[in-house]
């Protein structure tokens, strides 16, 4: 926490330093590079977009081309121009063919999906050819990986991709700038296009392998903690999930924590089998382990594992934040900070399938991912 | 605090995407896909047939058979021959017999013909170990300038022509090879082709441009070595049956525009080197010979006959020889010319060959390329010369004594010189000499036998015996080689290699006088030229007179073969600036030039691309026919308000046209209809059809002098 700090601070430091001057060079290495995440969608490929060189093919074409033309001017031969020149006027046409072949193409929408650290992160695209001439061979990149997609457009036609990239470290997963790029049709010329849309998915930490059995920890639910208050109802339980206020509810059965937000009354619900144990996970449990990661990815396991049991928790994680299940509404605030963005929150799909709509679990992921954690020295002063 | 600053991200890379591909492709270098193996097969094939015509047969076959070899192997990798080619060092093998036969052949590497022969084998190797497309890549280069090399040696309509589909497999291996990757579809052949040809097509304004503004050079950038390619034509010795087999060739010698009338055949003797050394058995040129003061004026000593002068330029053929060739006899020296003589600034032209004592034009350097030169003759038989002649144009080496025996005889029986002259003459034509392709082959005394015994023989064996005989009688005299006839194509004369020729020169009166036995045994070969012989003779066939339809069509592609030589293929320094000077240019400077091609490359560019930019999609029919409905209304003086709806400018147009409401209306409803109601496909065509009616319908409505808009 203390390292960000200091390295939000130097950055806009320096960027004080350099005045106006900084921030023209800034907008041009933008126009050039796109860096920044700052492209909204649909984006098109237009002319001040797409950039073009030979490739090394067509240098060593280009360099032929030259020999061709010393020796047709040393044995002024007359043909020997001429078919020096026929492959000149091929090779500028081919600079505009493979110009067109890439310009004008729009990505219409790019739909990130969260995954767990391990799996891949993917990125759904929609791209659109709106010309009527078929685009061929267009290789699509990402930053992080070196892999590249091909794709075909047919004339007027909308194709959808999916970008997997591998899940490194839990937080935000950026889609990154994606590069267009494209050698048809002779591969003389290399042609490209940045787009830098600001799309994100949650990476959730792995839950761990094997962690070390649950019992005994069941939660003091008198506990002395203030945030924690009790959420027993009549039935003495912990609700299961929550609904919209039903004429006829119990008012003992609102949830007025959640309600006094003003968007309506919510009913807390139980299970009928609820089963009363409730098991208390908190950050300091898992002090055994060294690295912080391990720690999280441990409680991230604990929370899977109740979850699919269908056992209640409560989370308490170092940073302050502490859930339980009757506090689904406990939203995490980053969510309002980037909602102009393309970000994906959802739960990833290997375990959408077992917990679906498990506002309690989602909650709880999206702590354990992007909680800041201290580090590791501080948390052992 | 911004938790997405948390996700751990790779700083971003500043090298530009190329540069990084770059470094990526090495490790995973594809093999070639198949249809891409079999383009480069197709475009080395044709890279290399223009070849086979001019190099030696071995070498081609060698490479050619490489290809060959290595197509059949990738067809049938199985076959134990072709593994065991691929395995062995069957290509490294192949490559050195390669250079060795080159050097063989040459007997030096170094140099242009050799090195056309080792770029051909090169090649043949080069993609014989094709495996990756970086080898490709390399290939297509070695081919491009292969084709070019052809030029070398003919550049011709049809070597233009060859070279067309050998591009055409050079765009396809480019495309084949981009686009085409082992997890996708490759593009078919047809599909490839129709690409590249319209490549090509939008490629050929630039190319056009580049070819007509790219500044020429006046002259070589290095120094050319003397290359004695296999190029067929006279050359400085003549030795019995040498001619001969030049009468085969139907080979163009050099064509010739008259400026008037052209001259009778019988004055068409073509002068080339005149041979004045002889070892007993055939001729040669005097290394010797001085050279005449360069002269640009008719010849004071020269009797110019006004009615007798010809006035023609000569598009000479390359003949890496040292001599040009012009009309006997030369009246002024060649000079050198381009198509479009520029008449206020002659400046460019200049005096390219001088006159040595013996009435013959050399040049400084060999003519290796297409020269044009004009110069002017008189069509006589006979001319005076600066310097009479030396005794060495009358000696006698060999052992031909019977002819020199018979010569002395026949003298002493002769009154003068001339009467010798005529009466030898008169014997060859009453004897039974036979004008024949194939003499046959004569012995020791060559002479002797030809003259007593065998009595057959071409043009070499007439002019040769002639001279021997004027030489034993005492008179000097030699032989004069070049070509007699000419075949009159349109308002051009072709001169082929078939007319070539040789006669007797003789020195009598102070004057060297032209003698052609040949003429005397058969007339008729300076009439019709070599077509005259029987048909039993072996005479190209182009060469009879009575080839008809084939004969026609010769001619005629001669014609625009010549035409391409003009235009094409000699648009050169002069050309170029003549045609500036046409257009108003001026002389550009190459700033100025480059300037131009950028323009022109501009333009182009935005013709071309804004076809594709403006891809927009074709506006909905229904569309279409209001925003016509309103253009036109608007020219009529009735503009759509832009807050009128359409039914508000359809109540303003009635009240405007109240003769035409009901049109007007109806017309309005129609394209409701096709708006806003689902129509079948048949029947919104129909509708759109009616619309179009009826909006032309309106159109003939008077402009209204009262229109009152709103």
């Amino acid at each position: 926490m203390e390292t960000i700090a200091t390295n939000s601070r130097d950055n806009t430091r320096s960027r004080a330093d350099n005045g106006v001057d900084n921030k023209g060079r800034d907008r041009i290495i933008q126009r050039f590079f796109r860096k920044r995440a700052e492209d909204t969608l649909p984006l098109t490929l237009t002319h001040d977009r797409v950039y073009i060189l030979p490739t090394r093919r067509g240098w060593a074409f280009l360099l032929s081309l030259l020999l061709m033309l010393i020796a047709s001017m040393n044995y002024a031969l007359g043909l020997g121009y001429a078919l020096c020149f026929l492959l000149c006027g091929l090779f500028s046409s081919a600079l505009l063919a493979t110009y067109r072949n890439l310009a004008g193409i729009s990505l219409v929408e790019l739909t990130p999906r969260s995954a767990f650290v391990g799996e891949s992160v993917i990125f759904e695209l929609t791209v659109h050819n709106p010309g009527k001439q078929d685009v061929r061979m267009i290789r699509i990149r990402t930053q992080a990986d070196n892999e590249t997609l091909l794709v075909d457009l047919p004339g007027n036609s909308k194709a959808e991709i999916s970008i997997r990239q591998s899940a490194v470290s839990r937080g935000w997963h950026k889609c990154g700038r994606l590069t267009f790029t494209s050698d048809y049709p002779l591969g003389l010329w290399y042609s490209w296009g940045y787009m830098h849309v600001p799309a994100e998915a949650l990476v959730y930490p792995s839950p761990e392998h094997n962690p070390p059995a649950l019992e005994g920890r069941s939660a003091n639910t008198d506990a002395d903690n203030d945030a924690a208050p009790s959420a027993k109802g009549d039935s003495g339980g912990i609700p299961d999930a929550m609904r919209e206020y039903v004429a006829g509810d119990s008012p003992s059965l609102i949830n007025w924590k959640a309600s006094a937000r003003g968007n309506g009354l919510y009913t807390r619900e139980f299970a009928d089998n609820a089963t009363t144990d409730t098991a208390a996970l908190d950050w300091a449990d898992t002090a055994a382990l060294e690295d912080n990661e391990q720690r999280v990815s441990r409680l991230c396991a604990w929370i899977v594992e109740c979850a699919d049991k269908g056992v209640d928790w409560t989370l308490q994680m170092p940073d302050g934040f502490y859930t339980q299940a009757s506090a689904a509404s406990t939203n995490i605030h980053t969510l309002t900070q980037n909602a102009q963005h393309a970000i994906d929150m959802s739960l990833p799909d290997s375990l959408h399938a077992r917990c679906a709509d498990n506002r309690h679990l989602l909650n709880c992921l999206q702590a354990l991912a992007l909680t800041a954690l201290p580090s590791t020295t501080v948390d052992k002063v | 605090m911004d938790l997405s600053r948390l996700s751990a991200y790779a700083p971003l890379k500043t090298l530009p995407d190329w540069l990084q591909r770059k470094t990526n492709n090495k490790s995973k270098e594809q093999k070639l896909p198949e249809n891409t193996f079999y383009w480069l097969a197709v475009l080395v094939l044709m890279a290399q047939l223009p070849h086979v015509l001019h190099l030696p047969l071995w070498i081609s076959a060698v490479g050619v058979t490489i290809v060959a070899l290595w197509v059949a192997s990738y067809r049938y990798p199985d076959r134990p021959l072709f593994r065991l080619m691929r395995k062995s060092h069957a290509l490294a093998i192949a490559a050195f017999i390669g250079v060795v036969m080159v050097h063989l052949h040459f007997g030096y590497v170094m140099g242009r013909d050799p090195g056309v022969a080792l770029l051909f084998m090169l090649t043949a190797c080069k993609f014989a170990e094709t495996r990756h497309s970086k080898d490709a890549s390399l290939l297509i280069c070695l081919c491009g300038f292969l084709l070019m090399t052809q030029y070398f040696y003919s550049q011709t309509l049809l070597a233009g022509l060859v070279t067309l589909p050998a591009v055409l497999a050079m765009g396809g291996a480019l495309h084949s090879l981009a686009g085409s990757t082992r997890d996708h579809k490759p593009v078919g052949s047809m599909q490839v082709l129709r690409n590249v040809a319209v490549l090509l097509l939008q490629g050929l304004p630039i190319a056009v441009v580049l070819f007509v503004l790219f500044p020429r050079l006046p002259g070589p950038l290095w120094n050319l070595p003397s290359d004695a390619s296999g190029v067929t034509g006279l050359s400085d010795s003549m030795s019995p049956g040498s001619i001969a087999s030049l009468s085969q060739s139907h080979e163009v010698a050099f064509r010739v525009e008259f400026n008037d009338e052209p001259p009778r055949a019988d004055q068409l003797y073509w002068r080339g080197p005149v041979l004045s050394s002889f070892n007993g058995r055939g001729w040669s040129v005097n290394k010797t010979q001085t050279i005449a003061k360069f002269r640009n004026e008719p010849s004071a000593e020269i009797n110019i006959d006004s009615d007798n002068l010809f006035s023609y330029t000569v598009n000479l053929q390359p003949t890496h020889q040292h001599w040009v060739f012009g009309l006997e006899q030369p009246v002024s020296l060649p000079v050198q010319t381009q198509v479009v003589v520029d008449t206020e600034n002659p400046g460019t032209e200049k005096v390219m060959a001088a006159l040595t004592t013996e009435q013959q034009l050399v040049t400084k350097k060999p003519i290796t390329r297409m020269t044009r030169y004009r110069m002017q003759s008189n069509g006589q038989t006979s001319y005076r010369p600066h310097k009479n002649p030396t005794t060495t144009l009358t000696q006698l080496p060999g052992r031909n004594q019977k002819t020199i025996r018979f010569a002395r005889q026949e003298r002493a029986k002769s009154i003068s010189d001339a009467a010798y002259a005529n009466r030898m003459l008169q014997w060859f034509r009453n004897e039974p000499f036979h004008y024949t392709l194939k003499p046959g082959l004569l012995g020791d005394a060559p002479m002797d036998e030809f003259l007593f015994s065998t009595r057959r023989g071409f043009c070499e064996h007439y002019s040769s015996a002639f001279t021997l005989l004027m030489r034993a009688a005492g008179i000097p005299s030699r032989v004069v080689t070049g070509y007699q006839g000419g075949e009159m194509n349109g308002d051009y004369m072709i001169v082929r290699q078939s007319d070539a020729h040789a006669w007797s020169e003789v020195w009598l009166d102070g004057r060297w006088q032209r003698f052609d036995p040949t003429a005397a045994v058969s007339p008729e070969r300076i009439e019709h030229g070599i077509a005259s012989l029987p048909d039993s003779e072996p005479v190209p066939l182009m060469a009879r007179n009575n080839s008809g339809v084939l004969k026609n069509w010769q001619l005629r592609w001669d014609r625009i073969n010549h035409n391409w030589q003009r235009m094409i293929v000699d648009f050169d320094n002069s050309r170029q600036n003549s045609l500036f000077k046409r257009v108003g240019l001026g002389k550009p400077t190459a700033l100025q030039l480059a300037l131009i091609i950028l323009a022109v490359s501009a333009v182009w560019a935005l013709i071309l691309t804004r076809k594709a930019v403006s891809k927009q999609r074709p506006l909905d029919p229904a569309e279409q026919l209001w925003q016509k409905t309103c253009r036109q209304f608007e020219r009529m003086g009735a503009a759509i308000e832009s807050t009128e709806t359409p039914g508000h400018f359809s109540k303003r147009l009635q009240s405007m046209w109240p003769a035409q409401t009901q049109s007007i209306q109806q017309h309005f409803t129609l394209m409701e209809t096709l708006r806003f109601t689902a129509l079948e496909n048949g029947e919104r065509e129909q509708l759109c059809k009616q619309g179009h009616l009826s909006l032309a319908a309106l159109r003939k409505l008077s402009h209204p002098k009262n229109a009152q808009p709103g």
